[in-house]
């Protein structure tokens, strides 16, 4: 009777540990979509991807082991026929009034104080200080591109294949394809830039 | 006769020249270019040798390629790690030829595969290319023997990527684990220094699941970093781009060389890889061992908590 009993209060922490664990579990994966506006970006970087994918479709696919020519050919034909089929696209369709407060809320709040000077230095560092805030323009290929804090990474949108969030020196937010090396979606001066000291001599 | 003294003026400043020029390149003056090598070369090894921030398709990025091959002649390595950067500026297919293929061509002729890892430079459909080995992923791993290779891409560590290598390195049961990727977590760089946001994310995971060493490139010079949380991580980002004196030496250095390029060479048998580092004129500029955290770890039976590991380690406190 005790051990029946016994077995009964162990079940019960043991399933209610779990079912917390659980809506914690959904809750961290789900955070990201919470806010409607940005559940709604998301979506239409979605409806992006299908256009590439479906573009790609049509082209010969790229293999694990190709020339620097079809590399080089496959990624400038789809940048083009993107380009082509969006070509009414603006800056801002993407990064609409309504999803650039909210992205400004997280990187506000992520890029403030010391620890956000540090990510603002790692974000903007050598990131190239002309690329044209331009959509459907080919991001610059011979400049490097900016590294985004794995933290800051956390807490911004999950993007879908292949799309990806850059900045550039002048504290640009560039949506990225890193497919096509295209200029999906561009946000000028979303986060304020940090003063280098000279660049160090490089051979 | 005047034309015969002009002439013999010509030759002796020509001589004078040419001998000047050697003087100045130490790669020139040598006599008989050659790789000492400091590794046990033992037959049924896993040899290998690193190259970071390669790709500028310049003289001096020959010059060590040219150095690799010696090396290769010698000890006759099997692949190459690129930890990133390895094509800067445009990457057109004349910039694959000029800044790999070219520069590297005994190596690829001698079917040494090359495995890379993005870097800052790289425009990320490098992965397609068939002599980087990236399976078409910006991050992957591979295996070698008792060795587990992770590739990583420190550019843009997604939530995405972290999960994937988290569980690559903890469903490995290979008894070396050794990540390569771009920016380095520890370093004694004057221009760039530590990746204190990777390191947050990375370490952690490092330590948990027994990575052995890391190599990194990103800084153009060559750093041994003393371990930390027993773990051994270097760089070596100068096997093209140079920065000429920008280790601060820290108390994190163990040791370092940036007056020229280099690259690595490592040898991993049994619970010991073994490793030396070449300048681009064929100098040893430091070489050692590391133990394998695993055979380092005491049994369940003898564990005692000494700590002497990290002493004899030289880790910091």
């Amino acid at each position: 009777m005790y051990l029946s009993k016994g077995l009964g209060v162990i079940l019960c922490v043991m399933f209610t540990i779990a079912g917390a664990n659980f809506a914690w579990a959904a809750d961290k994966k789900s955070e990201k979509v919470t806010d409607p506006v940005l559940a709604g970006f998301i979506e239409n970087a979605k409806a992006y991807v299908e256009l590439r994918t479906k573009i790609e479709k049509d082209l010969p696919p790229l293999k694990d082991k190709e020339g620097a020519e079809e590399i080089n050919a496959h990624q400038r034909t789809v940048r083009m026929k993107i380009a082509a089929a969006r070509s009414g696209a603006r800056r801002g369709s993407l990064f609409t009034p309504e999803v650039t407060a909210s992205l400004k809320r997280i990187l506000d709040g992520d890029l403030r104080g010391p620890d956000g000077k540090m990510a603002r230095t790692t974000m903007t560092e050598e990131s190239p200080a002309h690329v044209a805030c331009k959509v459907n323009a080919a991001y610059p290929s011979n400049e490097p591109v900016s590294t985004v804090p794995p933290d800051l990474l956390q807490k911004l949108p999950q993007l879908p294949d292949n799309l990806e969030y850059r900045f550039s020196k002048r504290g640009d937010l560039i949506l990225r394809d890193a497919k096509a090396n295209m200029i999906v979606d561009c946000l000028p001066g979303a986060v304020s830039t940090v003063k280098k000291s000279p660049e160090t001599k490089t051979e | 006769m005047k034309y015969a003294r002009v002439f013999n003026f010509f030759v002796l400043i020509l001589g004078i020249s040419v001998w000047g020029a050697a003087a100045a390149d130490p790669l020139l003056a040598q006599d008989e270019p050659r790789c000492e090598i400091r590794l046990p070369n033992e037959k049924d090894s896993i040899r290998f040798a690193v190259a970071g921030d390669a790709g500028t398709g310049g003289s001096k990025q020959r010059d060590v390629a040219r150095q690799m091959t010696l090396c290769h002649a010698v000890f006759p390595f099997e692949f190459v790690l690129m930890p990133g950067d390895n094509l800067y500026g445009s990457e057109k297919p004349k910039d694959y030829r000029t800044k790999f293929e070219e520069p590297f061509a005994d190596l690829l002729k001698a079917e040494v595969k090359f495995y890379a890892a993005l870097g800052n430079h790289d425009n990320p459909e490098q992965r397609f290319y068939k002599n980087f080995n990236m399976e078409g992923e910006r991050y992957y791993s591979f295996e070698k023997g008792p060795v587990q290779f992770v590739a990583l891409d420190s550019t843009y560590m997604s939530p995405e990527q972290l999960e994937w290598a988290e569980k690559e390195l903890r469903g490995s049961n290979k008894k070396w684990k050794i990540v390569f990727f771009h920016h380095p977590i520890y370093s004694s760089g004057g221009r760039h220094g530590s990746d204190l946001e990777l390191r947050k994310v990375l370490e952690p995971l490092f330590v948990q699941y027994g990575v052995d060493v890391v190599i990194a490139g990103h800084e153009h010079f060559y750093e041994r970093i003393r371990p930390q949380k027993e773990i051994t991580y270097f760089t070596s980002g100068a096997a093209g781009k140079l920065r000429k004196g920008n280790v601060e030496k820290t108390d994190l250095t163990a040791a370092s060389f940036d007056t020229d390029r280099s690259f690595m060479l490592i040898e991993v048998t049994g619970d010991t890889l073994h490793f030396q580092s070449v300048s681009r004129t064929g100098q040893t500029v430091d070489s050692g061992t590391v133990t394998a955290r695993e055979a380092e770890r005491p049994k369940a039976a003898d564990a005692k908590p000494t700590g002497s590991n990290r002493e004899k380690r030289g880790e910091n406190p």
